[in-house]
């Protein structure tokens, strides 16, 4: 008897307290529907490559918010609270996906201003090769993926020889001129002959060839230390050595023009025979 | 004698008395709750979310301001609730507002190197 009186007071007690407490009653309709709202931005995040990419820690924050409102609805049934924590991790799953757009700009922003360097040495180098090209208006010069390319004298060595003519003296005197206005800039001079000897004899000559170039710049007044000599017989044909036009094409010296940091790429393309 | 005993009195009772108020009214987590909140408007302001998304920081600083009402009212689990809501909605903005200025300097960046390819190509093509 004693015992039912005192639980029954106890509920009535309990009751009392829960009547003040609350307003309404906790609505379970209520708590889903904002658990289900968080969790489905939540999932949209989760499914963007770019946000688990750039946010991960940020989405994992969502998700813990989002286990922390349905703790709060089983445990406690407080809807209120439940509500809270599931449109904070909504909120979150939002915010981790704006900081993944951000993180994803600044990368590409990044890729940008190193595209920028990039593009500005080009715009450089284009103003100067164009420059350049002017300054040697009246010689025999081509733009190519190495550089400019100056053929001296073109087509005015004869057979065995490696004298450079003297009425091409004028064009190398122009060339010196011109390097001396680009003090940056080097010069690679590469030696060619036609196919007839032999190799050994060939080498030397494309050699010698090159070196008469060499000499003629450095009596104008070019530095040796700008000036790299290099033979290569009858490797790079720029023409057909089956006829004598194609084999006086073929026996030259080409001055290749570094960029302003005196660099030189790569060899002479092979084989350019229509030309 | 009696009256300077008076003068004296009256700031020390008020000391007093607001010290009882404090430690009364002080429930730390939510002070600290209130000034984070506080602090991630005021940030997201800094950043310029009222201009790149006044929807949320509104939202979060509207939150914010009833939230100090409710606590100053010792609705402390109300005031609790707006507080955490108004911090989630302020970082909201605050990283919106993020992501658009970057998107806008990757664009212009672009942009602008975009330009740079076009002049390159123009003075390689002139001779």
């Amino acid at each position: 008897m004693n015992n039912i009186i005192r639980s029954t007071t106890g509920v009535l007690v309990a009751g009392m307290m829960a009547a003040a407490c609350t307003t309404e009653p906790p609505n379970p309709a209520v708590a889903n529907a904002a658990i289900n709202k968080a969790s489905t931005a939540i999932d949209s995040a989760a499914a963007d490559p770019q946000v688990t990419k750039y946010a991960p820690d940020e989405l994992a924050r969502a998700q813990a918010s989002l286990r922390q409102a349905q703790t709060i609805w089983q445990d406690k049934h407080d809807e209120q609270a439940t509500t809270t924590q599931a449109y904070v991790a909504g909120q979150y799953a939002a915010t981790a996906t704006e900081l993944a757009k951000q993180r994803a700009a600044e990368e590409s922003v990044r890729v940008a201003a190193a595209e920028r360097e990039h593009l500005l040495t080009s715009l450089r180098t284009a103003r100067s090769d164009r420059q350049v090209q002017q300054q040697l208006a009246g010689l025999p010069a081509r733009a190519t993926s190495r550089g400019i390319v100056v053929t001296l004298p073109q087509g005015r060595f004869s057979p065995g020889t490696a004298a450079l003519p003297a009425d091409t003296m004028p064009m190398v005197e122009h060339l010196a001129r011109v390097l001396k206005l680009n003090p940056g800039r080097k010069v690679i001079i590469e030696g060619h002959t036609d196919s007839t000897g032999t190799k050994d004899f060939n080498k030397t000559l494309a050699r010698e060839r090159a070196d008469a170039v060499r000499d003629s710049l450095i009596k104008n007044g070019i530095e040796a230390n700008r000036i790299v000599v290099r033979g290569y017989a009858d490797r790079y044909p720029v023409a057909s050595n089956g006829n004598s036009a194609g084999r006086r094409a073929n026996r030259r010296a080409e001055v290749v023009i570094s960029d302003t940091q005196g660099r030189v790429a790569g060899v002479p393309a092979s084989n350019t025979s229509g030309r | 004698m009696m009256s300077s005993s008076h003068h004296l009195h009256p700031p020390r009772a008020l000391a007093a008395c607001c010290l009882l108020a404090l430690t009364a009214c002080a429930n730390q987590p939510l002070q600290n709750q209130l000034a984070t909140s506080r602090e991630a408007v005021e940030q997201a302001k800094t950043a310029g979310a009222p201009a790149t998304d006044p929807a949320n920081f509104n939202t979060a600083s509207e939150k914010l301001r009833r939230a100090n009402l409710a606590a100053e009212d010792r609705k402390d689990d109300m005031a609790m609730r707006l507080a955490q809501q108004a911090q989630a909605d302020a970082d909201l903005a605050h990283a919106r507002t993020g992501a658009t200025h970057a998107a806008t300097a990757a664009s212009e960046l672009a942009k602008s190197n975009r330009a740079l390819h076009d002049e390159i190509s123009g003075v390689q093509q002139s001779k």
